[in-house]
């Protein structure tokens, strides 16, 4: 099969990359490469932007009905181009065909949500603020904004920006990630149909060096990213240092609260969704279980069966329930995480690291994996491990569960499963983290609202999606009159 | 073949409708009137079902699941399209893929999925009412 050498897409056209370093693209299921992805130079990130601050004068003034135009229609094209991008994540992730679809479908989500720009962007005012005198905001557009995107949601993340920068005015670039390029530039394929205007949607390829140009070019306003906690830092404090809004999110470690009265009926499936969907690899993903006293068992002994039942395997195949990590070296990395908690002395119930598959040997596949004894002081325990790895640590209350996940850097999300509306509003009210689920095991927050996260998970304070998102790429003007 | 997830049990029942459809627009090629309406008919049937089901696939997934279905096997619900000749296959076919559509209803935990599901087992079983009376 012949390897695509992608390009980037820069003022409303295709350009082959200048760039002298390339990278192969890997297929986390066959180790083979299916693409080469360049490693955009600064001069093509000046390029994107030029066209990009081009354009903002035009598209600023496009009525808002006008520009979610664009949008309509480029829901029809993903709707119509579903499939083919769902099985490019799967193809270049590793997730299974189900996990891509759902991601496709929250990734619509948010452009169905920014077509509802004309109201979401409305301003206030107010007559009589003094006699004869009014006084109004309006939302203005600020410029160019850009995207510094992960590769464990190849298609969503970059549109819950997106989406809500094109409806706003905002000319948008969207720098994907260099393990999982494919995925957007089968989506601005899609976009290059729509017509717009040269330079209100721009793609460039790239790694750290196209990243470190972007985070430093003073004709962008905005940046937001999903990446890391150290990297999340670094881009908060260089978009900082050069004047820019930043929107940060970072990494996770998610706890979940199992309750004795608990429906575990319920809870099992939830819990195996949260802790081995996509493999593990999602900042939602539950991390830690914490069951609290006579939960604690059964608990145990459920879900280590269930989980053992999992069919690891190809993405492709509709039958399999979890596909292999991204890249050799995060397998490498999960492996080490693993081994970790063994010579720290927690005992492993379930061991992913020797799953084999037959046909796909060279794949990145690691197992569902399951450690009980789990003090919280372990590195198991408190590392992102980004992986099909889960720890037991047994709690005697709500209070010490939450005392647990509050001692966490981290605060991106946290689950309890419970019977009790106080224990759930005790669990709501008291946890630090900015997505919260009770009886849910992945608190992944609707395109209509804003995806949180605290503490180390999240630097900024507008999220993505939602109004935070609409605020995030607007300016209010206060306009005083007196005629 | 155990059809354990969502995405298995779409894949499935979309190559049974290509089946039938593919096989009912044959048949009534073949055939004289009135089977050959009813088989244009669902020859036509057929292909909205598989619109139907692929938007199924696209729409109905609000969150990921990953707890395997359990119970629903490939081997009990072959058309075996190729063993009969017009109606009597047809009939067979359509009573089979009923089956398949109420018994994967049964076994779905999203109520979007279900409904349309049970849609689907109707049209078939309307089908099936119109080829033993017809």
């Amino acid at each position: 099969m012949p390897v695509e050498k992608l390009k980037n897409y820069i003022a409303g056209e295709w350009r082959e990359s200048s760039a002298p370093e390339r990278l192969e693209v890997l297929n986390p299921t066959t180790d083979q490469a299916i693409a080469q992805v360049p490693l955009s130079t600064a001069g093509e990130v000046e390029e994107a932007v030029k066209a990009a601050n081009e354009a903002f004068g035009e598209w600023r003034e496009t009525p808002p009905t006008s520009r979610v135009q664009y949008l309509f229609r480029l829901k029809e094209l993903m709707e119509e181009g579903f499939e083919e991008v769902a099985r490019t994540i799967s193809t270049e992730n590793g997730k299974t065909l189900d996990e891509a679809r759902g991601e496709m479908r929250r990734t619509i989500e948010n452009v169905e949500v920014a077509i509802g720009i004309p109201s979401l962007m409305m301003g206030q005012n107010l007559e009589d603020v003094a006699r004869g005198i009014d006084e109004e905001v309006v939302r203005q557009p600020l410029g160019v904004f850009a995207v510094i995107a992960p590769y464990n949601f190849p298609a969503m993340v970059p549109w819950w920006f997106a989406p809500y920068a094109m409806a706003t005015g905002n000319p948008f670039i969207v720098k994907p990630s260099e393990q999982t390029p494919l995925t957007q530039t089968r989506i601005f394929e899609m976009v290059a149909e729509l017509d717009l205007p040269p330079g209100v949607m721009s793609l460039v390829h790239g790694g750290r060096a196209t990243v470190d140009a972007l985070l430093k070019h003073p004709g962008i306003v905005g940046i937001s990213s999903v990446t890391s906690t150290p990297v999340a830092k670094a881009i908060y404090a260089a978009a900082g240092a050069s004047g820019k809004r930043a929107q940060c999110q970072a990494g996770a470690k998610n706890f979940i609260v199992v309750m004795p009265d608990a429906d575990l009926d319920k809870a099992i499936p939830n819990l195996l969704s949260s802790c081995y969907g996509c493999a593990g690899q999602r900042c939602l993903a539950g991390a830690v279980l914490l069951p609290v006293g006579d939960a604690y068992q059964p608990l145990k002994e459920r879900f280590v069966a269930a989980a053992a039942k999992l069919k690891v395997g190809d993405p492709l195949d509709e039958t399999v329930q979890m596909g292999p990590v991204v890249s050799k070296q995060h397998k490498e990395r999960v492996l080490g995480h693993i081994e970790r908690g063994v010579k720290e002395g927690a005992k492993l119930l379930l061991d992913g690291r020797q799953v084999k598959v037959a046909g796909h040997e060279s794949g990145y596949f690691v197992g569902p994996t399951v450690f009980d004894g789990v003090r919280p002081e372990m590195s198991i325990a408190k590392d992102e491990i980004f992986g099909p790895v889960v720890s037991i640590v047994k709690v005697d209350d709500l209070a010490s569960a939450i005392g647990i996940i509050d001692a966490s850097p981290y605060g991106n999300a946290a689950s309890i499963f419970t019977d009790s509306g106080s224990a759930a509003r005790e669990f709501k009210y008291r946890v630090r983290c900015g997505n919260i689920g009770v009886n849910v095991g992945v608190a992944a927050p609707m395109a209509f609202f804003p995806f949180g996260g605290r503490k180390d998970s999240f630097f900024g304070d507008l999220h993505g999606q939602g109004q935070d998102v609409v605020d995030f790429l607007t300016e209010k003007k206060v306009v005083i009159t007196r005629w | 073949m155990e059809l354990t997830t969502f995405g298995a049990v779409l894949k499935f029942a979309l190559d049974q409708e290509a089946a039938l459809a593919g096989f009912c627009a044959a048949a009534a090629a073949a055939s004289g009137e009135p089977l050959r309406d009813i088989l244009s008919d669902l020859a036509v049937s057929g292909d909205t079902n598989r619109r139907k089901l692929e938007q199924i696939r696209r729409q109905q997934v609000n969150e990921m699941l990953l707890e395997a279905i359990q119970g629903l096997d490939t081997d009990d619900y072959q058309l075996g399209l190729a063993a009969g000749n017009g109606r009597a296959a047809v009939t067979s076919a359509e009573a089979k893929l009923e089956c398949f559509y109420r018994d994967a209803a049964a076994r779905l935990s999203l109520p979007e999925a279900v409904r349309s599901f049970a849609k689907l087992a109707d049209g078939h079983a309307q089908a099936l009412s119109r080829l033993t009376q017809g």
